[in-house]
């Protein structure tokens, strides 16, 4: 793919994040011209609220992790978005930085929905958004854009929508049912039409903590690989049927055990 | 396939003799109570003074065996034709007499609906330990229980004793089933006049059963050996050919025919290589062939030969699927209680024998709603878009009842707005109802009907909103205080508790063990 062939957005949860990093250094070296990437502030009153709303108490913990425990979890071995960023050199790990380094404009705005967002993907023509995070979109931004948004989600849809279905395919002892869907965003959640499944064997990952560090270094590349597809026509996009799936919801520590203690038995089995 | 419901939770009845849509006859603490349309009748049990002080005691009860006694309601006047304690009686319901129509040889009593009736004419054969192995008499009255004369006997040593007369009513023969060891199990085949005719089966494990049924071509059914596996069996009545169809976890003591077709048999637990597991299960089958796990109960752990085995019976009278009486002994929830139930179709946990804990889990939760005798009224959810603002405890008990079409959009709004709304949970039930007992009662009955769904469903989410309930604190704990009351009897609502948390464990065991695909 050419430069200033169709341009791309990147939509990022905060400026600290290494999978919209990686995304679009990878967009960039595969020759995709990102024309804007949009940063999600990361505290603004409604959004705290918001993510308070869905994740409760959950969201103290997921703060602590991702900001206390950062340089903990970037010290695991084994596969991870860290490892995979610095052993490629995929930016970083500062968003402003990285595309002010690619001459890519960025904008820092408290909702990825608000109207100059919008006004900007329409004025630039936008093909398509590769969204790396920050909640739900609305309507006029899913409609702002020529083919779409593109989400990475990680599970296998169209069966597991929703929250912690990592959790749920291993209650469900379903271990086909882990990996990556690359689909396109609609209203509903994880509706949207699919680009492209990767399923993950379990191997010997014996912890969820693991085994989404493993999915979510893969999560860039099955993005970008996406992207491209769907830009250059070799993907087309495939509908999903609201009854081929279910949406789960955040697991509740007791289940989220009884998983993990399914998950350690099925990679004792494996490895 | 059929899940159980507990429509009504007898606890002053041990035994429920008969039922059918005109009368019920039950006994417990040693009264018999009669109940037909508008009359009712307690007839205590002619009793020595050590019986009547001791009689009081369930325990001493179970202990002595003096809660068994058969009961035949009479085709005419207020009688009833009882077996107790080595006797026949005829009893006079209006006068409370009763007279002793035939003094029994080896035994007590005989088994629940071993008294086989044509007519006027009742028959039954004596059901003793016979350690000698003397003969085993066939006792038959031709006038309603007034009188009694031996029809047929079993030779000295052929037979332990009997376990059931039965009318075939397609060949017009009364069949004899015996028991107990490898030589004495047989099935006997008398003409109209109790003639002999035929003599089936080579005495073992497999030919040892309780219960007949009959249809034209073929006769079922199910062994009751604690020393061989035990299976639902098919005799081919015209070549003679017997089948094994379907292995089952303990011996068969009772089993029922019901009038829509379908049957059920209880397993028993005692003890013996062939009882598979401290539970008694019950079984429904649509054809006598395929039989379904629907509940389970675990033996309550006092010693069996003292304290009895873990034994489901069922009522003797014409009742259907949608309303049947059965009742417990030694078993863990069911102990001395007559349950008046009706088997819901759902899909069946049966392939997966870890829930079906859990559905007896919910058995028992169901019983402790009926108890707690809140309304219900499926009314109030009618014609409202299922969602937690329009949901009433009313409407919430009628739900633990309804259908799984009716129940099922309702679950899943309760499951969604749990969900979704996880940190709202504890206020919005604040709001909605202000009152803690009502609040805890809502709590308790969402539980109950999202456990359902999960478990018919085969789908953990609901139980994962059951969790979020509990962690929003509106779901109530067994509190100790509670357990203080008049006769150390729980509140309705803290039994209910108890119950829904036991389901929940048992659920999460299942979730280790099993899967939930």
């Amino acid at each position: 793919m050419e430069m200033n062939e169709p341009v791309v957005a990147v939509f990022s949860p905060s400026v600290k994040s290494l999978y919209s990093t990686a995304v679009l250094e990878m967009l960039h070296r595969r020759g995709v011209r990102v024309g804007l990437v949009v940063i999600r502030r990361m505290f603004t009153p409604s959004r705290v609220r918001q993510e308070l709303r869905r994740d409760g108490f959950r969201l103290v913990r997921k703060a602590y992790k991702k900001l206390i425990l950062r340089e903990r979890t970037s010290a695991a071995s084994g596969p991870s978005i860290r490892n995979a960023v610095s052993e490629q050199a995929l930016g970083e790990g500062d968003l402003r930085r990285t595309c002010r380094r690619l001459d890519v404009p960025f904008m820092v705005v408290s909702d990825l929905n608000s109207d100059p967002v919008v006004d900007a993907l329409r004025q630039l023509e936008v093909r398509c958004v590769v969204s790396t995070g920050g909640g739900l979109l609305r309507e006029p931004l899913l409609e702002a854009t020529g083919l779409g948004v593109l989400n990475c989600h990680m599970g296998i849809l169209p069966q597991y929508r929703g929250m912690d279905v990592v959790e749920w395919a291993a209650l469900y002892d379903d271990w086909g049912g882990i990996g990556l869907t690359t689909h396109l965003m609609d209203r509903g959640v994880d509706t949207g039409p699919i680009l492209q499944i990767h399923p993950v064997p379990i191997a010997g990952t014996s912890t969820f903590t693991a085994l989404r560090q493993r999915l979510h270094a893969e999560m860039p590349d099955q993005i970008v690989s996406a992207a491209c597809g769907l830009l250059d026509g070799t993907i087309i996009p495939a509908p999903q049927k609201k009854s081929d799936g279910r949406q789960f919801f955040i697991i509740e520590p007791a289940l989220h055990e009884l998983a993990e203690a399914k998950l350690r038995a099925a990679a004792k089995s494996r490895a | 396939m059929p899940t159980l419901v507990v429509k009504e939770v007898d606890r002053s009845s041990e035994i429920v003799h008969f039922a059918d849509e005109h009368q019920i006859i039950r006994s417990g603490s040693r009264t018999l109570t009669w109940e037909r349309g508008q009359e009712r009748w307690e007839l205590p049990f002619p009793s020595a003074i050590a019986q009547r002080l001791l009689g009081r005691s369930r325990m001493a009860r179970r202990a002595l065996r003096w809660d068994k006694c058969n009961v035949v309601p009479a085709q005419d006047g207020n009688r009833l034709i009882v077996v107790l304690g080595g006797s026949v009686y005829e009893v006079d319901a209006d006068a409370g007499t009763w007279r002793p129509t035939l003094a029994l040889r080896q035994c007590r009593n005989v088994l629940h609906q071993s008294i086989a009736r044509r007519g006027s004419t009742l028959v039954f054969g004596e059901y003793g330990a016979n350690p000698e192995r003397e003969s085993v008499p066939v006792h038959c009255s031709r006038d309603d229980g007034r009188t009694w004369q031996p029809v047929f006997e079993f030779e000295p040593g052929s037979a332990r004793h009997v376990h059931g007369v039965f009318w075939d009513p397609h060949t017009s023969t009364w069949w004899v089933s015996t028991g107990d060891f490898n030589g004495e199990c047989h099935l006997q085949r008398l003409s109209e006049t109790f003639e002999p005719l035929q003599r089936i089966g080579d005495g073992s494990q497999l030919y040892r059963t309780c219960f007949l049924w009959f249809t034209p071509t073929h006769v079922y059914w199910t062994m009751d050996s604690q020393l061989e596996t035990t299976f639902a069996v098919r005799l081919d009545r015209s070549t003679g050919v017997v089948e094994r169809l379907q292995a089952m976890p303990g011996p068969v003591w009772y089993a029922k025919a019901l009038t829509d077709g379908v049957f059920l048999a209880a397993t028993a637990c005692e003890s013996g290589p062939s009882v598979r597991g401290p539970f008694a299960h019950l079984y429904a089958s649509g054809d006598a062939q395929t039989w379904h796990e629907v509940a389970r109960f675990p033996h309550d752990g006092l010693p069996r030969r003292w304290f009895k085995a873990g034994v489901l019976g069922f009522a003797d009278g014409e009742q259907s699927s949608t309303d049947f009486w059965m009742f417990g002994e030694a078993l863990r929830g069911i102990e001395g209680q007559a349950w008046r139930c009706t088997l819901a179709q759902a899909p069946s946990p049966a392939h997966d024998p870890g829930l079906s804990a859990s559905s007896r889990g919910l058995g028992l939760a169901q019983s402790a709603i009926v108890e707690a005798s809140w309304p219900g009224s499926i009314a109030d959810l009618e014609g409202q878009k299922p969602s937690f603002r329009r949901a009433t405890i009313p409407g919430l008990v009628a739900l633990t009842t309804s259908s799984d079409a009716v129940r099922r959009p309702w679950a899943r709004a309760l499951m969604r707005f749990i969900a979704v709304r996880k940190d709202q949970i504890r206020p919005r039930f604040m709001t909605r109802w202000p009152s803690q007992a009502d609040r805890e009662a809502a709590a308790l009955v969402i539980s109950v009907v999202l456990l359902q769904t999960s478990i018919r469903e085969r789908d953990p989410r609901y139980l994962n909103a059951v969790y979020s309930l509990d962690a929003a604190k509106v779901l109530p704990r067994v509190r100790w205080s509670d357990r203080l009351g008049p006769a150390l009897s729980l509140a309705p609502a803290t039994r209910l508790a108890g119950h829904v948390r036991a389901v929940i464990a048992s659920l999460e065991a299942e979730t280790s063990e099993g899967t939930w695909r």
